[in-house]
């Protein structure tokens, strides 16, 4: 079994309404998933389910290949988490609300494990003050310590970069991919804003209205990939686009050119490509001012993605 | 099991208020204990107490054909008449002072204080995880949810428990300082005109853990309400309202209809069994105990069940 997370057509009703809708997601032992969507698309819901909080309308949800509706505790000992807020007993102190949480978990957790989770959270020095004196970054670091304490194969953290400064969201990026890679472990990490989990994703689900609307596998993409990769949309900004075309349809008549307006050339081409058309062109005398990928960023895509099926809902509603 | 209990009580140590609590209950047993003290003059006994018992009663008889058509009032009266008749026949002398038993007794009402502070911690043991978003990182953990509140429910007991017997020890202390042991360690205990004399001890204990009674049931319909509602003002105020009321309208209840034996405040006063008149003609201590039980059945049960059942959000 090589599944660390899979969901099983996960529907979750309450009362008329349809919060999360079949959704069916597979996540391999040692990798990170982004549950990626707008406020509201349910992902805390979905959340709320793996963890056991919520029970399913219908579907299933196994983590480490155990039923979460049916073996609630042997599922729970294989999992740490942080569900919505970060919130901890504000009258104790952080170390104490962790030497709290250690003592529910089944196994024993000693002092030695508390303070090495601490440190690795960058919490050692603020870690016997009151957690009310503890700013949400904070908290969110608490919240990771507490959720790694007895040493989980499953990781699902929601929203976790909320609150965390620049640094801290590199520091927090790097300790994860870490964890997937040195550990193997399973990692879900929910957030709205797709550049703080990109980069730490190797693959990111978009939910919107309780639907799983795609996945996409983020590629570091590798020199080596970058010169085989199939061709893509270039686009060229020059002098004078309709005579650099003219130049390229000489020597390279195979290669597709659309002028766009006087100044931008669209090609499609692989790098090698590329670089044969700036030469071609360079030679010619002919000034090339920027050359870029017209390729849209996840981001965009996303937005694309969560703008449409937000107007489409909106108008199933309006009519 | 044990373990959760721990855990519900370590994080119950660091709130400053169960302390500020037990501080209240020790300075309220002070307080009572100066009253008393300025005020014991009004106890003492004249020496021709015998002579003075027998005016007494005389008073009380002529009291009792005079309202020959109230029960409650002449059914005291004869019990009274029938503990002093038994003083003078076998010579037993009224406590000359007040004693730490006496006194002890006279603090009984100071239950209800602890009763009100151990409902605060109650209302607010399930609901306040709830509130303050702590419980989603409690229930994420392997134990089983029906534990969890299980072990909050005894934490609460063991809290309870603390209190009452903090208030009994302090008042045994203070009473023991302040006005001795007393001359005589005999209590009369009287049931149906029928006097019967028991060591004070077995009674004040026993006077004492019959008074809490009302606490605990209180406590538990504090407890289960926090489970089912989530929220500590709710179940805080309808407990508390239940607390300082439920006695009242039963009493007025009580002289009108028969079913009122059914409700839970005709039954938390046992002490009624052994000295005194039930609320209700033919209620029996078994019936009283089987109805407490079944009140605390339902409230646990609805708690239990809609704790263990409904999504937490
Ligand atoms: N307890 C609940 N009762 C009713 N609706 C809820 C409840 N919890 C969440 N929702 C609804 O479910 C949807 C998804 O919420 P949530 O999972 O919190 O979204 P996200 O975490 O992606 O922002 C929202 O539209 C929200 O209004
Ligand atoms: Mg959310």
């Amino acid at each position: 079994m090589s599944l660390g997370i899979q969901l099983k057509n996960v529907t979750k009703k309450i009362g008329s309404n349809t919060i999360i809708d079949q959704l069916s997601l597979d996540i391999h032992k040692g990798e990170v998933v982004g549950l990626l969507g707008p406020n509201g698309a349910g992902k805390t819901t979905t959340i709320r389910m793996m963890v056991g909080l919520m029970k399913m309308t219908s579907g299933d949800i196994l983590i480490d290949g155990l039923s979460v509706s049916e073996k609630r505790s042997a599922t729970a000992q294989k999992l740490g988490a942080i569900v919505e807020n970060p919130d901890f007993y504000s009258y104790m102190s952080g170390l104490d609300n962790l030497r709290y949480f250690a003592k529910l978990q089944d196994k024993k957790i000693g002092r030695q494990t508390i303070d090495e989770v601490v440190s690795i959270v960058g919490l050692t020095e603020s870690i016997k003050k009151k957690v009310k004196t503890y700013s949400l970054g904070m908290k969110q670091r608490l919240g990771l310590a507490q959720s790694l304490l007895h040493r989980p194969k499953v990781l699902i953290l929601d929203e976790p970069t909320n609150g965390l400064d620049p640094a801290g969201i590199r520091e927090f990026r790097e300790y994860i991919r870490r964890l997937a890679g040195e550990q193997n472990m399973t990692i879900v990490v929910s957030s709205h804003l797709l550049s703080e989990i990109e980069l730490m994703c190797d693959r990111v689900a978009i939910i919107q209205n309780g639907r799983l609307v795609r996945t996409e596998t983020i590629k570091e993409t590798s020199d080596q990939e970058n010169l085989v990769k199939p061709s893509s949309q270039v686009v060229m900004e020059l002098a004078d686009s309709s005579k650099a075309e003219q130049i390229l349809q000489e020597k390279l008549p195979t290669l597709e050119t659309q002028s766009r307006g006087q100044r931008e050339l669209l090609i499609q081409a692989d790098k090698e490509t590329t670089a044969k058309v700036i030469h071609l062109l360079a030679v010619q005398d002919h000034p090339i001012y920027r050359v870029r990928d017209s390729q849209q960023s996840l981001e965009d895509r996303f937005l694309e993605i969560t703008d449409e099926k937000g107007e489409a809902y909106a108008d199933a509603h309006s009519q | 099991m044990l373990t959760l209990i721990r855990n519900e009580w370590f994080k119950l140590r660091k709130k400053p208020s169960i302390y500020l609590m037990a501080i209240i209950i020790v300075l309220l047993v002070i307080a009572t204990g100066m009253i008393g003290k300025v005020t014991e003059d009004a106890h003492s006994v004249p020496d021709n107490w015998k002579e003075d018992l027998a005016a007494k009663s005389e008073q009380l008889k002529e009291e009792n054909q005079e309202h020959a058509n109230n029960p409650i009032l002449t059914e005291n009266n004869r019990n009274l008449i029938a503990v002093n008749d038994y003083r003078i026949e076998h010579d037993i002398k009224p406590g000359s002072q007040l004693s730490v038993w006496s006194y002890t007794v006279e603090n009984v009402p100071l239950i209800s204080v602890a009763g009100l502070l151990v409902m605060i911690i109650a209302a607010g043991i399930v609901s306040g995880e709830f509130s303050g978003g702590t419980i989603k990182l409690m229930m994420i953990r392997p134990a089983a949810r029906w534990k969890v509140l299980l072990a909050k429910y005894l934490t609460v007991l063991t809290y309870g428990l603390l209190l009452v017997v903090l208030l009994l020890l302090a008042s045994l202390a203070v009473g023991i300082i302040l006005f001795g042991t007393g001359d005589s360690m005999i209590h009369l205990t009287v049931n149906n005109g029928v006097v019967s004399e028991e060591n004070v001890l077995v009674y004040l204990l026993r006077y004492f853990f019959f008074s809490t009674i009302d606490l605990w049931m209180m406590v538990s319909l504090a407890f289960a309400l926090s489970a089912i509602f989530r929220n500590t003002a709710v179940s805080l105020g309808v407990s508390l309202f239940a607390y300082l009321m439920g006695g009242t309208f039963t009493s007025l209840l009580a002289e009108r209809f028969d079913w009122t034996k059914y409700l839970l405040f005709a039954n938390t006063d046992l002490n009624r069994y052994v000295s005194g008149t039930p609320f209700v003609e033919g209620m029996t201590m078994t019936f009283s105990i089987v109805m407490l039980f079944l009140y605390l059945a339902v409230f646990l049960g609805t708690a239990f069940m809609t704790f263990t059942k409904r999504d937490i959000a």
